[in-house]
């Protein structure tokens, strides 16, 4: 495989985690616009242990996911409390508050970025993408996963019901926290340098975006979303410079044409009927609603 | 000190204006207008195209600016009209995806790299202990004038009224015939028009402008609107003072890199011990929820 290839594999594999990261937060309808914050963290701690601290590419790639998770719950805690326009604001302030701390933090290098990673596997990301894909699967068929989607429709009747409505929230939005912090590490280590510019709100949009477009209500939704957007460039080379720019009308687009995404639970459910030949089609499975 | 003071003033009244162009919209259409953050940038290169076209430097700004507020109602059109009834993140990111496409436009005609502003005829007020420029004058008054006509247009003209109607409620304001459509273009455009004038007002004080510096400023703008109370035009101007004055303070005392970070960390702070920001009255819960 050339390097080209394996390249945009590993970024792709990255960018799925990010993508799986936001859509367990956004599975209880919380949009969150700092997930580069997030992303930072775990990038940081994986690279600053890794380096400074020798820690094992495995051990330093978890400690990242665990600070994300950490701190998620501490900005998770008051924040989730805000709701709607509230929450994206607090999340949006939340990854600048990030960016600009590690602007300004010494030890791992401030502006100038941090370096001496060594790189990692396309395998051990893609190990990380399924066990992560795995646990979320398993997720889905507890009942904790049927209190995320009652609180995703209506959390005042989900109250009403008896779900901890609060620890849902907080807990899905620390394991998205979690997720995230892992691809952080993951990006950190293949990358081998980063500075605070990798996170800025420009990539958490983009990661906003990958959930969008793939579809926040299926687990295959955001995973297409991220290899799409991850290989868009390279269909559209002659594009190079414009790239940013066909991104921004991509995501207006989806959001007038196709606000569910592009993969929806009514088009898997339709696709399974035909490809079983099973003649179910018009039973049509309820599109579910959108994000919050 | 006094100096310090000055400059504070002049970052918060940019900052106020921008606060403004936000919460006029948000106010209106219950909608986070990302974009606005482009209609700044946008302000300001359009009145640097002006000038190049061999425009005077005063009549380039005014067109720059009209031409902000005009792609600002624009913007309405494509991205919030047609998601009235959607909730209210759909929106926001339609928003998000033409801010981002305007702004990589620019790039794209005009390089990531500042570009030069035209200079207005020097001329500064220097006292012992405090200088002040002609462009920071120039921008504090014209800052001033423009804060006070919004209050007055808000407040005591009938179309005010209209739009203070809509905002309470669309459905009501349209019984009771308010051409709701209109009142909402409006809007855009004197929202489109403070986000231009702050960008304008900018490249004139600092003398040069870069495509990025929109998103920077404008995004405070956001967190100014958060800690001022949404909706709230007193709250605007005050917050956006205490964010001119503390990230100057911040500058002077720890250094230019944690100037950002005190201003998120305000919004932070701001967000959780009052949510409804300094002069908001109890949240409302968004309309379109």
């Amino acid at each position: 495989m050339s390097s080209f290839a394996q390249s945009l594999l590993a970024y792709g594999g990255i960018n799925v985690l990010l993508a799986l990261g936001l859509y367990v937060t956004m599975a209880t309808g919380q949009l969150s616009m700092g997930s580069a914050g997030f992303m930072a963290v775990g990038a940081y701690t994986a690279g600053y242990l890794f380096v400074k601290a020798q820690a094992s590419l495995f051990v330093s790639t978890l400690a990242g996911g665990v600070a994300a998770a950490v701190l998620g719950a501490l900005v998770g805690l008051p924040v989730l409390r805000l709701r709607g326009l509230y929450l994206v604001v607090a999340t949006l302030g939340f990854g600048q508050v990030v960016r600009t701390f590690f602007l300004s933090f010494k030890p791992t290098g401030g502006a100038n970025g941090l370096s001496g990673m060594l790189g990692v596997d396309l395998w051990q990301i893609w190990l990380t993408v399924l066990v992560v894909l795995a646990l979320l699967l398993w997720l889905d068929r507890t009942r904790l996963w049927l209190g995320v989607r009652t609180v995703h429709d209506d959390e005042f009747a989900a109250e009403l019901v008896g779900y901890p409505t609060t620890l849902i929230k907080l807990g899905m939005f620390v394991l998205g926290a979690f997720i995230t912090g892992i691809a952080g590490g993951l990006y950190a280590q293949y990358n081998l340098y980063i500075e605070p510019q990798n996170f800025s709100f420009m990539e958490s949009v983009t990661i906003v975006l990958f959930v969008i477009l793939g579809g926040p209500r299926t687990l295959l939704g955001p995973v297409f979303g991220a290899l799409f957007i991850t290989v868009l460039p390279e269909l559209m080379r002659g594009l190079a410079s414009w790239r940013l720019a066909v991104y921004g009308l991509l995501l207006t687009a989806v959001v007038l044409f196709r606000r569910e995404g592009v993969i929806t639970p009514g088009l898997l459910a339709y696709l399974s009927a035909l490809l079983t030949g099973k003649r179910r089609v018009s039973q049509r499975v309820p599109m579910g609603g959108q994000p919050t | 000190m006094l100096q310090q003071l000055v400059n504070g003033v002049m970052l918060g009244s940019v900052y106020a204006l921008v606060a403004m162009s936000f919460t006029l919209v948000l106010g209106v259409l219950g909608v986070l207008n990302i974009a606005i953050t482009e209609m700044f940038t946008l302000g300001a290169y359009l009145t640097l195209w002006a000038v190049a076209a061999g425009i005077p430097v005063a009549g380039a700004a005014v067109l720059g600016v009209a031409g902000a507020g005009v792609v600002s109602v624009v913007v309405e059109r494509i991205a919030c009209r047609p998601l009235k009834d959607a909730p209210l993140v759909m929106p926001l990111l339609a928003t998000v995806g033409l801010g981002i496409f305007l702004q990589n436009v620019v790039v794209n005609l005009k390089g990531s790299d500042p570009v030069p502003f035209p200079h207005i005829p020097p001329f500064e007020i220097a006292l012992p202990q405090l200088l002040v420029t002609g462009p920071q004058l120039l921008s504090l008054s014209i800052t001033a004038a423009m804060l006070i006509l919004l209050i007055l247009f808000v407040f005591r003209s009938r179309f005010g009224r209209a739009v203070r109607a809509v905002a309470e409620n669309p459905q009501w304001a349209s019984l009771l015939g308010v051409n709701a459509n209109r009142t909402v273009s409006v809007s855009f455009l004197i929202s489109g028009i403070f986000a231009g004038t702050a960008g304008v007002l900018v490249g004139l004080q600092y003398g040069a402008i870069n495509p990025y510096v929109g998103m920077d400023i404008a995004l405070k703008g956001v967190a100014v609107m958060v800690v001022g109370g949404v909706g709230n035009l007193w709250g605007a101007i005050l917050a956006g003072l205490v964010f001119g004055l503390a990230e100057v303070s911040a500058t002077a005392q720890l250094g230019a890199s944690y100037r950002d970070m005190v201003a998120y960390g305000l919004l932070f702070l701001i967000l959780i011990i009052r949510p409804q920001g300094l002069l908001g009255s109890a949240i409302r819960e968004g309309r379109r929820a």
